[in-house]
């Protein structure tokens, strides 16, 4: 029966073929698959945040409001190297006193994002620290098993025409198995 | 002698090498064609004799309608609607795609019609989780029967109306009933083979419905004014064939007429449009006539002509054989080459007998014939194909179990309703 499927593999490939793969890309815009109809129960949600991850959008605020009810951790990651390089070059005085300015703006920028994500019905946690802006937020992802995980496209670093997402965001959604939504 | 010797083995060669499709069946015509020109078996004079320019003209006016229709998003705006018509129901989905895809198949060419809304169906039974093998095979069946139905609903009626000066209102009188009892039957005959796998519990009928009720139809109308002109056009294109006869022009003028109007009026890149015309499908008409013309040469179509009335005293006699001969063969062979064999062998029939009542038994043997194996007609083997690559696994014997019940009984009961037409009870 090999010879009959073959067949019609064949015949299918010179009828209509290359018209079909057209067809099916064009018919993807529109329906969705079948995993895609499955929605994701999300309890837990992470927001990895930095100095170069933006504003969130509006739009943002209002996808999370679908999941009154779930709790979020708004996390302020400050680069450990960084700091650890100021200290060599500038001394530690100068070391702090630019930690202490990370974490007053990272408590400021994480309580203006708290407020607002509560307004949708959301239990937020903040928490702010020094480390690895990617590794600990995969760490974090699969420590805390978080069902969702969301990043500013320009989260670790600033983008620019040629490479809009940040290679932090790139090397995080690589290691992971999680739901992500990118801003 | 030895010409008739070659054309008939070029003829034997070539579709050996079309039911085989080890190359391409257009490349196959091709050379056939350029063998027998080479050998001057078809003298260069005589190709535009053997050429029919109503059938390639009709098929390519058509063709140009179906591709700038196509780009406005009109097939899958169909294929949503007709599943938001369904809410959930197997029976209807069944019921609904079928219906539309007769319908359609009987105004535009089977190939583009299944190739549309395949993808729909299997998305609708995918989200129903119940098999969808009888509704791929109802659609296979529904585009085969839907086509014979009129003058250009397959190409085997485009090149039957063109040699035997038949019209449009012809097909309709003659072969839209017999397709509309056909349709019928097999939808009947589908459901007593299938009736168990198309249920689905009350939940997940709900949860189907509110799945489908959120796609939005307007979402896939990528050009709205491309849209109403096709519209427009392919409405006025049919109105038009219905009264081609009485306003004496030829059909592929109909159609060319709404090719060029959508062209004008759509203002869309004609570059790109007459790229998409299925020249494949052209060049292969043309090699066909040509070497179907090397058997008209030679004599072979008279002599098979002459052997096939030696044993054929009546009308009603040749009407069972050819229906039935052309049925089987069709199964087997494209039903485009072996109408392009047909065609000259019923005229040379005329000589001696009233050929008009066979060809409708060619017509019906030629579409319906197509739904008796996997290979059968082009419909056929695009649906399987679709289904293949989106996991769905039909196999040939999966097919020819249920086609072939299909097939005997729709060309009985369009025999019968010939028969009862033209020779009496």
């Amino acid at each position: 029966m090999d010879i009959f499927s073959r067949l019609i593999q064949r015949k299918f490939r010179n009828i209509a073929g290359e018209r079909y793969e057209k067809i099916a890309r064009r018919y993807r815009e529109f329906l969705l698959l079948p995993e895609e109809l499955v929605l994701p129960e999300i309890n837990s949600i992470l927001i990895p945040i930095d100095r170069f991850s933006g504003e969130i959008p509006s739009e943002l605020y209002e996808t999370l409001s679908a999941y009154s009810g779930a709790s979020v951790t708004v996390v302020y990651v400050s680069e450990k190297r960084t700091l650890s390089l100021i200290e060599q070059t500038l001394g530690k005085e100068e070391a702090e006193k630019l930690r202490r300015a990370k974490m007053d703006f990272a408590g400021r920028l994480s309580r203006e994002i708290a407020s607002r994500l509560e307004k949708y019905g959301l239990r937020v946690e903040t928490r702010h620290f020094l480390g690895s802006k990617s590794d600990d937020v995969i760490k974090l992802m699969e420590n805390e098993n978080f069902d969702l995980l969301i990043l500013s496209r320009s989260y670790g670093s600033e983008v620019t025409r040629t490479s809009p997402v940040s290679p932090v965001v790139l090397k995080i959604v690589q290691h992971l198995e999680r739901p992500v939504i990118i801003y | 002698m030895e010409q008739t010797v070659i054309a008939v083995a070029v003829f034997l060669f070539t579709y050996a090498l079309i039911i085989s499709e080890r190359v391409h069946r257009t490349v196959a015509a091709l050379f056939g064609a350029a063998v027998v020109l080479f050998l001057k078996i078809v003298p260069w004079e005589a190709v535009p004799e053997h050429l029919d320019l109503d059938t390639i003209f009709l098929l390519i006016g058509m063709m140009i309608i179906v591709n700038t229709a196509k780009e406005s998003g009109l097939f899958e705006f169909i294929a949503i609607k007709t599943a938001k018509f369904a809410k959930g129901s197997p029976m209807k989905v069944l019921l609904l795609f079928s219906v539309v895809t007769a319908v359609i198949s009987s105004v535009l060419d089977n190939v583009t019609t299944v190739l549309l809304l395949t993808p729909m169906l299997l998305y609708i039974t995918r989200l129903m989780e119940i098999n969808p093998i009888p509704f791929l095979l109802s659609e296979v069946f529904s585009s085969n029967i839907g086509g014979a139905a009129t003058l250009i609903g397959d190409p085997p009626n485009i090149m039957i109306g063109s040699a035997a000066g038949l019209s449009f209102n012809d097909f309709i009188f003659n072969m839209g009933p017999i397709a509309a009892v056909d349709l019928v039957v097999s939808l009947g005959l589908i459901y007593l083979l299938y009736r168990n796998v198309m249920r689905v519990n009350k939940a997940k009928r709900d949860r189907i419905l509110s799945t489908i009720e959120g796609l939005n139809e307007e979402e896939a109308i990528r050009d709205y004014g491309l849209f109403k002109k096709s519209v427009t056009v392919i409405i006025g294109v049919v109105l038009l064939f219905f009264i081609h006869d009485r306003l004496g022009i030829e059909p592929a003028v109909v159609a060319l007429t709404g090719a060029s109007v959508l062209l004008m009026w759509s203002r869309k890149d004609p570059e790109g449009i007459l790229e998409r015309v299925e020249w494949t499908a052209i060049f292969f008409f043309i090699g066909l006539f040509i070497i179907v013309g090397s058997l008209v040469e030679t004599g072979v179509i008279d002599v098979a002509a002459r052997w096939i009335l030696g044993y054929i005293d009546t009308t009603g006699e040749a009407l069972v054989i050819i229906a039935w001969f052309s049925a089987i063969a069709s199964a087997i062979v494209d039903n485009i080459p072996l109408t392009a064999a047909m065609i000259p062998l019923i005229k040379a029939m005329g000589s001696s007998m009233n050929v008009y009542p066979l060809w409708w038994a060619l017509s019906l043997g030629a579409c319906l014939g197509g739904n008796g194996t996997a290979i059968g007609a082009s419909a056929n083997v695009v649906v399987l194909g679709i289904a293949a690559r989106e996991g769905v696994r039909i196999t040939f014997m999966d097919f020819l179990r249920v086609g072939l019940i299909i097939m005997l009984t729709t060309v009985g009961i369009g025999l019968g309703l010939l028969w009862i037409r033209y020779i009496g009870v």
